[in-house]
């Protein structure tokens, strides 16, 4: 379990770093949006085998805005 | 299996889905980390896609928006903290409950049903939404009509029916699903929405700090933005700081001034836990505002194009992810929404089942959706939803405050088997009216209404209480 969270995490810093590295000129913007997509498969397909059912969503919540 | 069942009994509790009717019990108590790491998903939400756009669209300037901002999310905390969660904790009821013991079962489901239609509306734009991230792939876009109850193009229209529809049917199916995915979904948008804002930076050559600061990026989209008003005979909008400020803090008014959000903390062990929406609003309501601007700014600068379309905004800045992250957010606001509007339809037509109300609630914000341009009233739309239902919370502030002290019952409607206190009743309808028309008709900001509506509505209430109270045996 706790390796899938370290996947999950990599996966999550991966959504984000790629955006700094845009600003300061490493990389450019299709390579961003590449790694960001990549990141976001791994992070939807790793990240419900270890996150619990429900520890912040509200049945009887009314809409948040 | 075991530990399923463990964990799901104990999100049961966490999630508030039991003690509907009675006092939460202490072994019920959850720390203040769980409120953290609740409050830390729920405002990135498929509403930041739209909102921080039409800060710009309205001419906010970028050091007006991060201070005001700055200021708004903090009175807004400071009310979670020191209005709602006391009563929370001291009486560890539900809004309903107390509603109900106050005003009457008949009159709180008069408030559910103008709460559902509200909730319609509401995800009506998130049906917009949504369909403006799917309509990308196939070349449709939206543009807003002029009119605000005009269709946009045949094939959006035709999207929205068809993502209002799928949207319906998941609702109906139940909540868990939809619970589930926005639960994994919560920390990814939190980064994607950060990520398109540093992405929008970076394609208008922001890339220090001083050109940040300086601003002008922001300050040639608003011109941009007011040329274009002008040449097209309309009237610049003026959104200046107390606009701001004022906006920030009353937007989710019926969750903090309204006192929605009792039947989250009346499962606070501590007062501290009261602090915990912070985090909701700095990242929702502070970083997601302005990403959500600066992709709106970034589009300007790219391609002369000043259309608040959430999806072609993601699509610029981050591609499929940005589509993706459009239609997650959208359709994880849109389901409980109309899954909450049609529990509160059926709270008053009980002989229909949750599944016909629940596809009337979808129906009703797949219409509210085909109209593109009441998604582009977001802000208005979100200070008449505080207007109209944060006074209920003066309502719970008076009687639980107030009433011993003048010598009136609290839980006035629970002593005397009231189903409509009328006290209640025209405490709430007086400064609503006058509050919608002052909106509506005198074309007051919308979030400029709810502090005086809710200050009226308790003293109404406290006034008529003294004359429509009646002895009643101690309960």
């Amino acid at each position: 379990m706790t390796g899938l969270k370290i996947v999950s995490m990599i996966a999550l810093v991966l959504t984000f770093i790629p955006s700094l590295l845009f600003v300061g000129g490493t990389i450019d913007q299709p390579t961003v949006n590449l790694i960001a997509l990549v990141a976001t498969v791994v992070w939807f397909v790793v990240t419900p085998f270890w996150m619990g059912r429900a520890t912040c969503h509200v049945a009887d919540h009314d809409p948040l805005i | 299996m075991a530990d399923d069942d463990s964990l799901n009994s104990e999100n049961e509790a966490t999630l508030g889905g039991e003690y509907e009717r009675e006092r939460v019990p202490d072994r019920e108590l959850k720390g203040a980390g769980k409120f953290w790491g609740m409050y830390a998903g729920e405002h990135a939400a498929g509403t930041e896609f739209m909102i921080g756009p039409l800060f710009l669209s309205a001419g906010a300037s970028l050091q007006n928006l991060f201070f005001g901002l700055l200021i708004g999310n903090l009175l807004a905390v400071l009310t979670w903290r020191y209005l709602v969660t006391p009563i929370a904790i001291s009486r560890r009821l539900t809004l309903y409950f107390q509603l109900e013991r106050i005003a009457g079962g008949s009159l709180v489901k008069i408030y559910n049903v103008v709460n559902g239609v509200l909730f319609c509306f509401l995800a009506g734009a998130m049906v917009t939404v949504s369909a403006s991230a799917v309509g990308i792939p196939f070349g449709i876009f939206y543009k807003n009509p002029e009119s605000t109850f005009a269709l946009g193009a045949p094939s959006f229209t035709a999207l929205v029916i068809g993502v209002g529809v799928v949207m319906a049917i998941i609702a109906a199916a139940g909540y868990d699903m939809v619970s589930r995915v926005a639960n994994i979904a919560a920390p990814w948008m939190i980064s994607i929405f950060a990520a398109c804002g540093i992405v929008s930076l970076a394609q208008m050559n922001v890339d220090s700090l001083a050109s940040l600061s300086e601003g002008k990026f922001w300050s040639d989209a608003i011109d941009f933005v007011q040329k274009e008003n002008i040449a097209n005979g309309k009237e610049n909008a003026d959104f200046g700081l107390g606009k701001i400020i004022i906006f920030a803090w009353l937007c989710n008014a019926a969750m903090h001034f309204g006192m929605a959000d009792l039947s989250i903390f009346r499962f606070a062990r501590s007062p501290s836990s009261g602090w915990a929406p912070a985090i909701g609003m700095f990242l929702g309501h502070y970083m997601a505002w302005i990403a959500a601007g600066l992709l709106l700014a970034a589009q300007i600068k790219l391609s002369q194009n000043s259309s608040a379309n959430p999806g072609a905004l993601a699509w610029g800045a981050l591609g499929w992810t940005g589509i993706i992250c459009v239609l997650i957010a959208g359709w994880t606001t849109a389901n409980p929404t109309i899954y909450r509007a049609g529990l509160a339809f059926q709270g008053v037509m009980p002989n229909r089942s949750r599944i016909s109300m629940t596809l009337l609630a979808g129906a009703v914000a797949t219409l509210a959706g085909a109209f593109p341009s009441l998604s582009a009233k977001l802000l208005d739309f979100v200070g008449t939803y505080g207007t109209i239902l944060g006074p209920m919370g003066a309502i719970i502030f008076v009687d639980f405050y107030l009433m011993k002290r003048f010598g009136l019952q609290d839980d006035y409607a629970a002593r005397s088997g009231a189903t409509v206190n009328m006290a209640v009743l025209v405490a709430w309808l007086l400064p609503v009216i006058v509050g919608l028309y002052l909106i509506f008709a005198q074309g007051v900001f919308a979030a400029y209404a709810v502090i005086p509506a809710w200050i009226a509505c308790g003293v109404i209430y406290l006034v008529m209480s003294k004359a429509v109270q009646r002895p009643v045996l101690a309960n």
